[in-house]
């Protein structure tokens, strides 16, 4: 055999000491593994050779999996539907279908089985629904057959986000299909109509066809238009003035004017401008929802199960039931199920749907695990620290959703701009009205119409929304959440740009460089000493400190000073020069350029120790990019080392103050506020919490803590300070289309009213011209999605 | 021309028994997949069961 031969199955090539062979219609094939002569053997056997001629691509390498635990009635509760027992209907997703002759396999192999009732799959949504005698066969079976033939069956699950949307979109795109066939049949009709207008018709047909087109658009009064009408009717409840009320306004008079029309056998009918106008509006609404969908729809899909390790054995269990602290092993090459600490093995993990990284991270003993992220070659158990509701990527997609339901605070301004629009435009109607009455023009109502309809408010009312999700959508596949979209007109107005230091601008992990010891202490008790006030604190510098042999008690923390707390009885102080200096004034910290920590008991000073750290790569490109963008640079570090000066040295950052606490910060960004600067806090630590909130603008990485996420308006998801730099750039795209929308609405209004209030324009022209111009809003938000980061 | 008042219900007619048709096929989920169901008329396959 040739080592050029490849699998008949999965056509990898044969390794040369393979001896998997089979022998097909008198034809010599060579297979790669057992599993993949196993499979071809199954197809064939079961005369489903079909398969071969027809696939589009080869199949993937079969992997063979244990599925007995979803015999568990518990665990198929969620997707299995018993309500005609013992007849069970199963929704499973099926992993590794590439084309349609997959799912033909996969649909007749099933069929064959005796227990098997209705196998159906849907290939768009790589879902298979299967009808079965579960008396006869239980599920499990039927998982392992379709493992057989070397595809991998998981219980299928919408989340409720995903279900609601698909309802959603299938609503308004029948609504959208219904309102296009009815608007054809009218604008069929209407055409009869204005040639009869120029070539002649008898007033007999002329009231023939007007009654036909009513019929036809009945539908469209109770149907299409519905959204309009009750949206209105509900701002009006409530006392607004919604940019549906002209809408629906102009609807309802254009078809009631028309319907009288037809009564009184006189005047013209507008039924066709009627249903123009709502299969626009329609379909300019779904694009919008579409692009705001986008957003919040989940990555992939959760693991329902995870292997639960109770003394040496293994069980799979529903999520449910696994509590806080228990171990959980993760096979390589599956989805980990919940957030949690590893405590053994080593392995790389991709946690792109978390932050959108597509690098592979190592991770070790001790290092946190994501939910969602997916393990690659090794071993891993870990230790689950939160349960499923409270996993970090079900909090994202909560984050997003907030952001759904409590809209941005300049998301409202727009919206009272619009009802103030709305409402001025509903006054100039009334008053072209009155105007052309009084002139005796007989077609004064019809002008008071058209003006309703070619003002176009959601033009307005669609500018920002538009554009802020499709940017954020943008954003969130860079790594970057914005927690707060106001902030995006924000970053376009920047003056200063502070920086705390450790943790920010340098990787946090700070190193012990040399101990100077001033006691009988060894440098091992010394350090056991310090690492156990410092376990007691969150700051970065307490890394630097990992010995575990001994325990702290009664420990305060003072903020940007340092930790006092005892150890042996004995109490003990370790800080800053100045932290130490309050109990011996006369300490004299050694020179050195590093950072100083002072470890210190009653009676003396008992040890200093040089720190410091590295300088994050991505700092020098964005502090040059920001300084280019004519922004002033700040850094307060609580750091009272030379380190400080260093830092900002190498990154030529002129303004740095070192040895801020909490309350510096806070004096330096009010002293900048007072003079007109808008700034942005970028930070990690706790004692920037204050800062942070006090900023216009602030950041935090994903790493930091939980508290000050929830406080910042930009988490950076992977930690990579150069984001900034693509929230700059977007921040001042979305501001490019927004004002480019806006502006256009304003165009469009400022020429289209003042045409329809001089009488130039009938209600279908009218009608056109509104829904290309919120179409044209629309698509242009668009760009933002497609738009390259440079 | 008389014919018109024949036609025109009768085209009234088709047109609601078309959008029922429509509104039965989207409920009945046959837009959901446009792949699959398009090749399912090609195969050969076993007749169906009972």
């Amino acid at each position: 055999m040739s080592q050029s031969a490849v699998c008949f199955h999965c056509e990898e090539p044969v390794p040369l000491d393979s001896h998997f062979q089979l022998s097909i219609n008198q034809q010599h094939a060579d297979f790669c593994c057992p599993a993949c002569l196993a499979i071809s053997e199954t197809i064939y056997a079961a005369g489903l050779d079909n398969y071969y001629q027809s696939r589009a691509q080869h199949a993937h390498k079969p992997e063979q999996h244990d599925f007995s635990h979803w015999d568990n009635a518990k665990l198929q509760k969620e997707f299995v539907d018993t309500h005609d027992e013992p007849i069970k209907t199963a929704h499973l997703y099926i992993e590794g279908m590439h084309c349609t002759a997959c799912a033909w396999l996969i649909e007749q192999h099933l069929q064959k089985q005796a227990a098997v009732i209705e196998a159906k799959i849907s290939y768009q949504e790589q879902k298979l629904t299967i009808r079965w005698h579960d008396d006869k066969l239980p599920l499990s079976q039927l998982m392992q057959a379709i493992n057989a033939i070397g595809y991998i069956p998981h219980p299928y699950q919408d989340s409720e986000i995903y279900a609601a949307q698909k309802a959603q979109n299938k609503k308004q795109l029948t609504r959208i299909g219904i309102t296009a066939i009815l608007m054809m049949q009218v604008g069929m009709l209407a055409i009869g109509l204005y040639l009869g207008d120029y070539l002649g018709i008898s007033d007999q047909y002329r009231q023939l066809l007007k009654t036909a087109s009513l019929f036809f658009s009945l539908p469209i009064l109770y149907f299409s238009a519905l959204p309009f009408i009750s949206s209105a009717y509900t701002g009006l409840k409530q006392r607004k003035i919604n940019m549906d009320f002209n809408i629906s306004l102009a609807i309802i008079g254009l078809y009631g004017s028309s319907v009288y029309s037809v009564y009184s056998k006189s005047g013209d009918i507008y039924f066709d401008s009627v249903a123009m106008l709502c299969l626009f509006i329609l379909i300019a609404r779904y694009i919008e929802m579409r692009s705001r969908q986008k957003l919040y729809q989940q990555q992939g899909l959760l693991p329902k199960t995870a292997t639960k390790v109770i003394d040496e054995h293994y069980q799979e269990l529903p999520l449910a039931e696994i509590v806080l602290g228990d171990f959980i092993l993760i096979k390589p090459g599956a989805d980990i199920a919940l957030d949690g600490r590893v405590v053994s093995g080593y392995s790389s993990i991709s946690e792109a749907a978390i932050n959108g990284e597509s690098r592979a991270i190592n991770k070790k003993i001790g290092d946190e695990v994501y939910a969602g992220s997916q393990n690659h070659d090794g071993l891993l158990t870990v230790e689950v620290t939160a349960t499923a509701e409270h996993c970090l990527i079900n909090k994202i997609a909560e984050l997003c959703n907030q952001q759904e339901s409590d809209k941005s605070q300049a998301q409202n301004s727009v919206n009272r701009i619009a009802s103030i629009f709305t409402f001025s435009v509903f006054l100039l109607a009334i008053a072209s009205y009155v105007f052309w009455f009084l002139k005796g023009h007989d077609e004064a109502f019809w002008i008071a119409l058209s003006v309703l309809v070619i003002s176009c408010p959601c033009a307005l009312s669609l500018a920002a929304p538009t554009a802020l999700s499709a940017v954020q959508y943008r954003l969130r596949h860079s790594g970057l959440l914005i927690r707060s979209p106001e902030v995006l007109p924000l970053l376009n107005q920047l003056t200063d740009v502070i920086f705390d230091k450790t943790g920010t601008l340098t990787h946090g992990q700070i190193q012990l460089q040399h101990t100077h010891t001033l006691s009988h202490f060894n440098k091992q008790e010394l350090l056991a000493i310090a690492s156990s006030l410092e376990s007691t604190s969150q700051h970065p510098i307490a890394k630097a400190f990992n010995d575990k042999s001994l325990l702290a008690q009664d420990c305060n923390i003072f903020t940007g000073l340092g930790i006092e707390g005892t150890v042996k009885q004995q109490r003990y102080r370790i800080g800053s020069v100045e932290f130490c200096q309050q109990w011996h004034s006369g300490a004299t910290p050694p020179d050195t350029p590093h950072m100083l920590i002072g470890l210190a008991d009653k009676q003396q000073m008992i040890a200093w120790f040089e720190l410091s750290d590295s300088i994050r790569p991505e700092a020098l490109p964005l502090t040059k990019y920001l300084k280019k963008l004519g922004l002033q640079l700040h850094i307060l570090s609580g750091d009272s080392s030379d380190d400080v000066k260093q830092t900002a040295n190498t990154l030529g950052i002129s303004n740095f103050h070192k040895h801020c606490s909490s309350q510096d910060k806070l004096d330096q960004l009010n002293r900048l506020q007072e003079k007109g600067a808008i700034t942005m806090m970028v930070g990690d630590g706790i004692n920037d919490a204050p800062v942070l909130r006090k900023a216009q603008v602030s950041v935090a990485f994903f790493n930091s803590s939980q508290w000050l996420k929830n406080n910042a308006d930009i988490i950076l998801l992977n930690n990579d300070l150069s984001k900034i730099q693509d929230c700059l750039n977007y921040a001042k795209a979305y501001q490019r289309v927004y004002r480019q929308n806006f502006g256009w609405a304003l165009l469009y209004n400022a020429i289209a009213i003042p045409f329809a209030m001089s009488g130039w324009v009938t209600p279908l022209i009218a009608a056109l011209g509104m829904s290309f111009s919120s179409i044209v809003v629309v698509l242009n938000s668009q760009r933002l999605l497609k738009k390259k980061s440079d | 021309m008389q014919s018109l008042y024949i036609l025109l219900p009768i085209a009234l007619f088709f047109c609601f028994a078309g959008l029922g048709l429509f509104v039965w096929s989207m409920n009945s989920k046959q837009f959901d997949d446009l792949e699959r169901e398009a090749q399912r008329i090609l195969e050969i396959d076993t007749p169906p069961r009972d």
